[in-house]
């Protein structure tokens, strides 16, 4: 499996939702029959074992295959529900400084070997994590939301990207928490919108849903999450990667785009002021 | 009045015009991919110390808002009687 494909989800501004992206891909590409690897790079500020539901399964840390300690895939730890998912889990008390590319470079090297597909979840910012992130990955994700400090953010990403050698054929977009009603009312920024300022091939468009919510809560990924829609929209995502044509429209096809009628409104008007 | 107000304007066309305002940067380096961005201004009773002022600032303006590297920001100085013409040759790689 010398030919692995290497993703890195990055984004520079935080809170927009590359932890559960790189979790939710990860495990359908793992549902359907591949073998996946996710490396938290975010180090000392993990959460990824946290929504994998993972967190008291996590012995060993990437840090300490950087510092000899153990080999990498000896640190892997299995995902409970989805067995060909691992992850590679970040150090809460480590710190950035302690990995340096090279060492990246060589854990998914290493790792290039087992698996079909490793996903990296960048940390937020554009500085030493960052560099590491990025380093070892083929192709690079960035993920935004529709509102412009988001989108300032991504555009710098994607400045930095193409100064470490990416190219507009390997660096994709992923709109996150869109609202469609919003969309529709000529209230929010579509995604198209933003696709078109950015200039970047639209990988996936996620809806805001309190789903995601519920997932992290219980600590299992989208797919395997009882009576939530929104996992086809990361099975469409992963069908792109996999090079099948899925229409972008497709993300948002489950979701209802109606503007709320006047009973709904009144309502959420009570339940707000309740 | 509450509840009943209505927004003057859909926000979206402001948000808009904003983002393409602050990404109007990104769309000219994408724009100029590959190829050197040449620009040039002219400028009359300059000192010594304006035009080392001026040289620092095209390329500290470069490296950061361009994301090149400062040694891929050459710029030229050349005078002509009480004139003089600076020419900032940006390569990108």
């Amino acid at each position: 499996m010398e030919n692995s494909k290497v993703f890195v989800v990055t984004s520079g501004k935080g809170g927009v939702g590359k932890t559960t992206i790189v979790a939710n891909l990860g495990a359908s590409l793992a549902k359907k029959g591949y073998n996946v690897c996710l490396i938290d790079a975010d180090i000392g500020l993990k959460n990824l074992d946290i929504v994998l539901g993972l967190e008291n399964r996590v012995v060993y840390t990437i840090i300490d295959v950087v510092t000899g300690n153990k080999s990498v895939m000896d640190v892997l730890v299995k995902h409970k529900q989805i067995k060909n998912l691992f992850l590679l889990a970040s150090s809460q008390i480590a710190n950035k400084d302690m990995v340096s590319p090279d060492d990246m470079i060589n854990i998914v090297s290493k790792l290039s070997k087992h698996f079909h597909y490793i996903i990296i979840d960048s940390p937020a910012g554009i500085e030493r994590g960052f560099k590491n992130a990025v380093v070892a990955a083929q192709h690079a994700i960035v993920v935004t939301t529709p509102d412009l400090t988001s989108i300032s953010d991504a555009d710098r990403v994607v400045g930095l990207l193409e100064n470490q050698g990416y190219t507009e054929n390997n660096i994709s977009l992923i709109v996150n928490r869109i609202k469609p009603k919003l969309v529709k009312k000529n209230e929010m920024l579509s995604a198209n919108d933003i696709k078109e300022a950015l200039a970047l091939n639209l990988l996936g468009i996620i809806p805001e849903s309190e789903d995601i919510l519920l997932s992290t809560n219980e600590g299992n990924p989208l797919s395997i999450s009882r009576g939530n829609k929104l996992h086809v929209v990361f099975d469409n995502i992963s069908d792109r990667i996999l090079g099948k044509n899925i229409p972008i429209e497709k993300d948002l096809s489950g979701i209802d785009h109606t503007p709320e009628g006047f009973f709904e409104f009144i309502k959420n008007l009570f339940r707000r002021r309740g | 009045m509450w509840p009943f107000t209505r927004k003057s304007k859909k926000t979206r066309e402001t948000a808009i015009k904003r983002m393409n305002a602050f990404l109007s940067n990104s769309q000219t380096r994408n724009d100029n991919k590959n190829k050197n961005n040449i620009s040039q201004i002219k400028l009359t009773n300059v000192d010594e110390e304006n035009l080392n002022y001026v040289v620092n600032y095209i390329k500290d303006y470069a490296v950061t808002h361009l994301s090149v590297k400062r040694e891929d920001v050459k710029v030229h100085v050349s005078k002509e009687e009480n004139s003089i013409t600076i020419v900032a040759n940006i390569i990108y790689k």
